[in-house]
């Protein structure tokens, strides 16, 4: 009796602890080539963004996750002359907001934009944008 | 003479019967042909040409076009490379997008000094420069790239993008110095900075800058010999068809020969694809005086941009074409799109499960909200 009270008591906290440490894990890890120097980036369910390992869990400032609020905030909507030619809108947004561009290649030889922060944090383009 | 009315009354009758047995032997077998359920079946049928291990694009990169206006160069370079590998092609060696747009800029030079942007284009005419001038390996033109990348602490993206902007700028029709001119209006560009300050001296060095853009093609691919020739490839065909049927029957006839098409399109359909229409003209209204692609028929917030259609499937009971993008590995649209990936086991699936695969390679968009953000289908 005393062991199924402790169970249900405690149950629901080591789901959420489980939840939570999963939420600031790297849930995967994968290499790829930036500017021809192997990066590491982990994959955040929270931020539902590639991201460098440093940034998965917000305990310390990083400049990727400053770029992703500042992309929410961002107030104006990009123009179709600032988007012409079918520029990547994640990739003009990252500019906008102090990031720097880099080009990552993955394993495959496919391509994908990170914005770098100040602190050479990078966060992919992509997730810049569906944050809006 | 009764029995003859009698008789003749009951030939009419027969004959009514007959006519009437036929009529409904008539309605139900025309109700009991699969004409409905069939028609339904076969309006969309599938289509990926993902789906093979074979498949050319298995075989080709989703690139990512960044800053850079080139949409249509890389439609026009994985159009290309489509054919080629399907065809046989042996060379694993694909056409650099970079290259396909300076090659286009090359050639369709502005005879009146004012050189053309490689800031948006047209994927036939970057074909048609492709055929023409052939292209260069894509390692030959990697090692090119390197080469100016040694001059600055600059990404390839930012390398592209300089050059393209500093000749946007570049004009004789100044009072100011035009080399000095070009450069300050360059390093207001938020993209740039004043990163490449070194590079544009170095174009000043060379004196490329203000000659022509050939002369800096020239400089920039010096390395790219031989060329490859791609004077078998097909001619590209433009259609701007104007109702949604006959733009509709482009792109399936072109999937249904196992071909991928290019398409002009809104690429503001991305952002809202239930609601955005980007096209003003009504589908169906004959114009004389407006083509699908006359600017005045596309509204001002479009967005144009050019994209590959890849696939068609029926999902969830609605008819869908597969976008392939050049918007990186990591593209999948709005919040709530559904897109093909290969799966971090590396598995191909047709509608992505996993919320962090490989890659995605394309992402799928219904008929009804794509067809009226399509004014352009470009064919091999």
């Amino acid at each position: 009796m005393k062991f199924l009270l402790i169970l249900v008591l405690f149950s629901p906290a080591a789901f959420a602890a489980k939840a939570e440490t999963k939420n600031s894990e790297c849930v995967d890890a994968r290499q790829m080539k930036v500017e021809g120097k192997d990066q590491k980036f982990c994959w955040s369910e929270r931020l539902d963004a590639w991201i460098t390992p440093a940034c998965v869990n917000d305990k310390v400032p990083c400049g990727a996750i400053q770029l992703l609020e500042a992309a929410k905030k961002y107030p104006e909507k990009l123009s179709s002359e600032e988007l012409s030619g079918g520029k990547n809108p994640g990739s003009v947004l990252c500019a906008k907001i102090g990031g720097e561009v880099m080009f990552a290649q993955l394993p495959s030889g496919s391509q994908a934009s990170f914005c770098q922060g100040a602190d050479k944090s990078m966060i992919d383009c992509n997730a810049l944008l569906i944050s809006k | 003479m009764q029995s003859a009315i009698i008789v003749g009354i009951g030939k009419v009758l027969m004959i009514k019967r007959l006519i009437f047995t036929f009529i409904i032997l008539g309605v139900l077998s025309i109700s009991g042909m699969p004409d409905s359920s069939l028609a339904a079946a076969n309006d969309c049928p599938d289509s990926d040409l993902n789906a093979s291990d074979k498949s050319p694009l298995r075989s080709m990169p989703v690139y990512d076009q960044d800053g850079t206006g080139t949409c249509y160069a890389h439609a026009a370079a994985e159009m290309v490379d489509f054919w080629r590998l399907q065809h046989g092609t042996q060379s694993t060696e694909l056409i650099n997008p970079v290259y396909a747009a300076w090659v286009d800029h090359y050639e369709n030079r502005n005879i009146f000094l004012t050189e053309k942007t490689t800031s948006a284009g047209h994927c036939s005419e970057a074909i048609d420069s492709l055929k023409s001038q052939g292209y260069c390996k894509n390692s030959q033109v990697e090692a090119c790239l390197a080469e100016y990348k040694k001059k600055g602490p600059f990404s390839d993206a930012e390398l592209v993008h300089f050059l393209e902007t500093i000749y946007e700028n570049y004009t004789i029709y100044t009072k100011e110095n035009s080399y000095d001119r070009a450069v300050r209006l360059t390093k207001k560009d938020p993209w740039v900075g004043g990163k490449c300050d070194s590079l544009a001296t170095t174009l000043k060095t060379k004196d490329l800058l203000g000659v022509s853009a050939t002369q800096l093609m020239s400089d920039l691919f010096a390395n790219c010999k031989p060329k490859q020739s791609l004077s078998n490839i097909p001619n590209p065909h433009d259609y701007n068809d104007w109702t949604d049927q006959d733009i509709t029957g482009r792109i399936d006839t072109a999937l249904n020969n196992k071909a991928p098409v290019a398409i002009s399109m809104c690429s503001k359909v991305f952002d809202d694809p239930k609601h955005y229409r980007g096209l003003i003209g009504d589908s169906g209204t004959f114009s004389n005086f407006y083509t699908r692609d006359s600017s005045s028929n596309i509204k001002k917030d479009c967005g144009s941009h050019a994209v590959l259609i890849t696939g068609r499937a029926k999902i969830d009971g609605v008819c869908k074409y597969m976008i392939r993008n050049s918007w990186g590995a990591f593209w999948k649209g709005a919040r709530g799109t559904q897109c093909a990936c290969i799966s971090e086991a590396g598995q191909y699936q047709e509608v992505c499960y996993s919320s962090h695969p490989q890659e995605y390679v394309g992402c799928w968009y219904s008929k009804q909200d794509l067809i009226p953000n399509i004014y352009k289908v470009t064919t091999l």
